[in-house]
């Protein structure tokens, strides 16, 4: 064994022999060592394995991270005949310079590429596809005159060849500086983007694809007085080989921000051979999105790259009226094909697409028109089979009810007013009805006749057909549009389309605000209920602003007791109690239920709804006890007046399941969730958001009762249907993560278990808060997690930051806490890290006697691990004397 | 109790990796739980997202978390050598966690587990470095007594795909000594794994 002194020594010598030649180094070594035969046999078995390795991995291993040559300088030669001037721009993948060439004498555009080509097989591949390169000539694509390679020489290391390309120089902005300098039109856009699509085609048709699209890569010429759109880097990402692409993608974050939302969900999916011209279709429909509107058609601000990838390939882009509503109907319909996920619905070619474009600009019919929304309600009827036929009925009634609430508004004021006014205000309240009913008839109803649309009527394609006809249908009758748009915000709303129902609530609202002012009863209804889609879309933040200000007013205006302020109330209490903010919800839900019981009597539905809204606080702060009551008198109060199947008592059933379950009565709790669920499938349909909650409820019901196998099953359909349904960071939708992630690990299957757990915990954190108590749920679980395999230092900064959030957040003594000191403690013990230990077992073990007794499992196993930690620490007395107290308890 | 937060925002590494810089010893500690948390969870979402049997790039990793934590500002070379420290251990963590999973289900494992794991999609998973990783492990753990500047080198070339020149800029010296201070690690472990 050699010691330090000699090892340093070693290292010596192997550096300075091991760039010399055999005889050289045997040489040295001699000379060297001496008569330390120990070291120099090691040196000679370092050398011979210097041999062996040759080619083997840890030669080649870093090579993911080819180092990044170093910018080439003004003046420099580059393949021979471009003399640099200047730089242009950094470009995808590379850096672009004006440069001059002298014959023929002219500037060209350069662009050199940052990474070398590594391989002679990489080397003849851009060879042979710059030359097709070379073959575009076309006014709407720049012209690149040459492809080559630089080789450029290395000190101490091998030269690297870097590809560049000469391509015309253009002079001019790109495309989206040019539009916004000129402030071109809706036409003038479009006739550009036209003109895009005809260059492309040309490319395509010679079988280029550009791969690459985007605005930045779109300059526009102006040197002829005409505007003349010109494609920078056709076929650049091709020549330049996609393989090579795929494989620095990692290193190119930058890059790829640039491009990714250009991509089609094929290119982002990654696979080459899926790539065609309906890719590059795709591209242009982004850069027409973004030069129409300024915005892309999915939101991917402040997302991970995978998470903006995931958008891309599974969401719905936004509708180009969403950001300019006068882009609604053709345009918008021409866009959306083009951006449709499966490249078999969009356009087949760039010509198709510009064909249509010049349509529209020619007030002739599109093509795309009937395809995409016959898509979109074949999408939905399929997916809301339980809501078709019938609903209709269900609109109807809603808009006969907002007229008989207009009327009686009316009355109200009439009332109040005097007389005269009234006389004219009845006159409008009259003419306000006949407009309400006659859109109805006319516009609405008959456009969707079953025999006009076939016999699947849904609601959806009833309010689809008002929100598209309802736009500059009452230029005078403001009222009537803000009416209509009320209930088409409430129908969507109910119907869990969130995205949909909100421009309507926020186009009343502003309608109601010119009309009645900021305080009117419409304007807060209207305002009051978009705080409700906030609060049901999970967007608490939102809601909040919503509802206080909402409450004040009313509050003021209204007083503190009437039956609009209170409910306002309830719904503001309601929110606190999901955002986990127990001490402001609980005054809020105690003074509602005294209220309406004296206002409404103990019997009336809201009153019931009080009730159980308390419970569900109780509840979440662990007073179990006084939660059932209050539930089963909901409950049975609510099976009277309301009926089995109406959504109140299904989800005070739901809630009394839960509670049951928590209180480990799980054959009580299991007679009420599967009748819940049963009731809500069948009333709302299989996809509805109350119909996955309770599937998730069901489901860990079955994993308490060890019915592992029907719970992965139901689990995991919940889930998908949720993140499809309500979205991927619905609260709903978290839970049911953290539920599979809890399953994983009870069979076993930690990997899947921690993937899931650190997933849902992002989201939760980015969604509800690091401070949320179900976050602190998450965290101790995953601590569990890795304690059960024994990782105990990671498990430890996760307790420690549950306990943190316990006790920043609840009060002394909280049993929460309580069960987290008891995990980090038991950690401690592993870690060997004994006094601390003690101290946490020691306050986990106050608490936990203290909410739960001496007999409750969580203290008993409290006591376990105090016993054991005394034994490892070798305390015996200590351990002697909390083992009389286990006994002792357990007789 | 120090509180730690392994979920890491931007920031918060940023000022860990301060911290560092100023000598705080605490703050190191607290570095490789959050790195290890972060490459995990990261990891965890690509493999939800890439086609059953694609694996994930190790180095490449680890590079993309250092965009996410640090980002694009550079903190300075000493807390740059404090994350790719960091994000060394926590990959070869990693790896190692990865091949030991990997060993016990070739030893057959729960019966239980293995039959449920069939219904799966084959787990994507990160790439393996072409040796065993366990054995490698033990070696570094053996060579770091020995020789331990070269496995700090070896360890941010191979687990964190530093490339020479970026190693010699995080440990301020020069390209030439770590070429041969990558060989002389390279040559020493071939010797260690092939006995």
């Amino acid at each position: 064994m050699l010691d330090q002194g000699r090892l340093r020594r070693l290292e010596e010598l192997f550096d300075a022999a091991s760039e010399m030649t055999p005889p050289q180094r045997a040489a040295l070594l001699e000379a060297e060592c001496g008569d330390d035969a120990e070291l120099h046999s090691e040196l000679e078995i370092l050398f011979r394995h210097d041999e062996l390795m040759k080619g083997d991995f840890l030669k080649s291993s870093p090579e993911n991270f080819p180092s990044l040559p170093s910018p080439l300088e003004e003046g420099q030669l580059v393949g021979g005949k471009y003399r640099l001037l200047s730089v242009l721009g950094e470009g995808g993948m590379g850096i672009v310079y004006l440069a001059e060439q002298d014959s023929p004498r002219r500037q060209v555009a350069l662009k050199v590429l940052q990474h070398g080509i590594t391989s002679p097989k990489l080397l003849r591949r851009f060879e042979l596809e710059h030359e097709a390169l070379g073959r575009l000539h076309h006014p709407g694509i720049a012209q690149i005159f040459e492809a080559g390679v630089h080789e450029e020489p290395r000190p101490g290391s091998r030269s690297i060849a870097r590809p560049y390309f000469a391509m015309e120089y253009v002079e001019g902005g790109t495309i989206a500086s040019y539009i916004e300098s000129r402030n071109l039109d809706v036409r003038q856009r479009l006739e550009l983007i036209a003109r895009i699509c005809d260059a492309v085609h040309y490319a395509h048709s010679r079988g280029i694809i550009h791969r690459d699209l985007k605005p930045a890569n779109i300059l526009v010429d102006e040197t002829d007085g005409v505007a003349q759109p010109k494609i920078l880097d056709f076929g650049v990402a091709r020549a330049t080989d996609a393989d090579l692409q795929m494989t620095t993608m990692h290193t190119e974050i930058g890059q790829l921000i640039g491009t990714l939302p250009y991509m089609s969900p094929e290119q982002i999916a990654g696979n080459p051979d899926e790539i065609d011209v309906r890719s590059d279709v795709y591209a242009l429909g982004v850069t027409g999105y973004e030069l129409l509107t300024g915005e892309l058609p999915h939101e991917l601000k402040d997302l991970a790259v995978y998470e903006a990838a995931r958008v891309i390939r599974e969401e719905d882009p936004r509708t180009l009226s969403s950001h300019r509503r006068d882009l609604r109907g053709d345009v918008e319909t021409i866009f959306a094909k083009t951006l449709s996920k499966d490249k078999d619905r969009r356009y087949q070619s760039a010509a198709e697409l510009g064909s249509d474009v010049r349509r529209y600009l020619q007030n002739e019919p599109i093509v795309a028109r009937p395809a995409s929304t016959i898509y979109q309600l074949q999408k939905f009827t399929r997916r809301n089979k339980a809501l078709v036929g019938g609903v209709v009925i269900a609109f109807l009634a809603l808009v006969i009810g907002m007229i008989a609430t207009s009327l009686a508004m009316f009355e109200a004021r009439r009332q109040r007013d005097d007389a005269s006014l009234a006389k004219t205000e009845a006159e409008r309240q009259t003419r306000i009805a006949q407009s309400v009913n006659a859109f109805l008839n006319t516009d609405l109803l008959a456009s969707v006749a079953p025999e006009a649309e076939g016999i699947d009527v849904t609601v959806r394609q009833v309010l689809d057909t008002a929100s598209n006809t309802i736009e500059g249908k009452f230029p005078d009758e403001p009222q009537v549009e803000a009416a209509i748009r009320l209930t088409l915000g409430n129908s969507y709303r109910s119907l869990g389309l969130h995205d949909r129902s909100e421009p309507h609530f926020l186009r009343a609202i502003e309608l109601y605000r010119e009309e009645f002012g900021d305080h009117s009863d419409w304007t807060l209804k209207t305002t009051n209920d978009l705080a409700v889609l906030y609060y049901e879309a999970g967007r608490y933040d939102e809601a909040e602003p919503l509802y206080l200000s909402t409450l004040s007013i009313r509050q003021d205006q209204l007083g503190e007791d009437h039956l609009l302020t209170l409910s306002t109330l309830n719904n503001l209490a309601t929110l606190y109690l999901d955002q986990g903010r127990y001490e402001k919800a609980e005054p809020m839900l105690v003074r509602l239920v005294g209220v309406y019981k004296e206002l409404l009597g103990p019997a009336d539905p809201t009153t019931l709804i009080s009730i159980n809204n308390l419970a569900q606080l109780f509840s979440k702060q662990g007073r179990k006890d006084e939660a059932g009551v209050l539930l089963v008198e909901a409950l049975a109060g609510h099976r009277l007046v309301s009926g089995d199947e109406h959504p109140d008592t299904l989800s005070m059933m739901n809630n009394l399941g839960a509670l049951y379950y928590h209180q480990g009565r799980l054959d009580e709790a299991e007679p009420l969730y599967v009748e819940g669920l049963e009731v809500t499938r069948r009333i709302l349909g299989e996809e509805h958001p109350s119909t996955l909650r309770s599937m998730n409820n069901l489901a860990v019901l079955y994993k308490e009762q060890g019915r592992l196998d029907e719970t992965e099953v139901m689990q995991k359909k919940a889930l998908e249907l949720q993140k499809r349904v309500i979205g991927h960071d619905h609260p709903d939708t978290i839970i049911s993560m953290g539920n599979l992630a809890m399953l994983y690990k009870a069979l076993s299957r930690f990997e899947e278990a921690e993937a899931m757990y650190l997933e849902t915990l992002v989201l939760q954190e980015a969604k509800l808060g690091a401070d949320h108590p179900q976050t602190v749920v998450f965290l101790n679980n995953l601590a569990n997690l890795y304690f059960d395999t024994q990782r105990y230092e990671i498990a430890e900064t996760y307790y420690t930051q549950a306990v943190d959030v316990n006790r920043r957040t609840k009060p002394e003594g909280f049993f929460a806490t309580g069960i987290t000191l008891f995990g980090l403690g038991r950690t401690l013990t592993r870690l060997e890290r004994y006094p601390e230990a003690e101290s946490t077992l020691l306050e986990a073990h106050e608490i936990l006697s203290n909410s739960f007794g001496a007999r409750h499992a969580r203290t008993i196993k409290t006591v376990e691990e105090l016993i054991g930690l005394y034994t490892a620490w070798e305390h015996p007395e200590d351990e002697a004397a909390w083992r009389s107290r286990l006994d002792h308890v357990i007789e | 109790m120090n509180p730690k937060k392994p979920q890491a925002k931007p920031g918060e590494v940023t000022r860990l990796l301060q911290s560092i810089g100023e000598g705080n010893q605490h703050a190191a500690a607290d570095l490789l739980p959050l790195v290890y948390a972060e490459l995990r969870r990261l990891a965890a979402s690509r493999m939800a997202h890439l086609p059953p049997g694609q694996t994930l790039q190790p180095t490449a990793l680890v590079h993309d978390v250092y965009l996410e934590l640090v980002g694009q500002e550079d903190p300075g070379w000493n807390s740059r050598a404090h994350f790719f420290g960091a994000a060394a251990q926590a990959m070869r963590e990693i790896l190692v966690d990865q091949a030991r999973r990997k060993s016990r289900r070739k030893h057959g494992g729960d019966r239980k587990r293995e039959v449920l794991a069939d219904d799966q999609p084959a787990m994507t998973e990160i790439e393996m470095p072409p040796v065993d990783v366990l054995a490698l492990d033990e070696a570094l753990d053996r060579m770091k007594t020995e020789h331990p500047r070269r496995t700090e080198v070896l360890m941010l070339r191979f687990f964190a795909g530093l490339s020479a020149e970026q190693t010699a800029e995080v440990l301020k010296t020069s390209a030439r000594t770590i070429e041969r201070d990558w060989q002389f690690a390279r040559v020493w472990l071939h010797r260690e794994l092939s006995t």
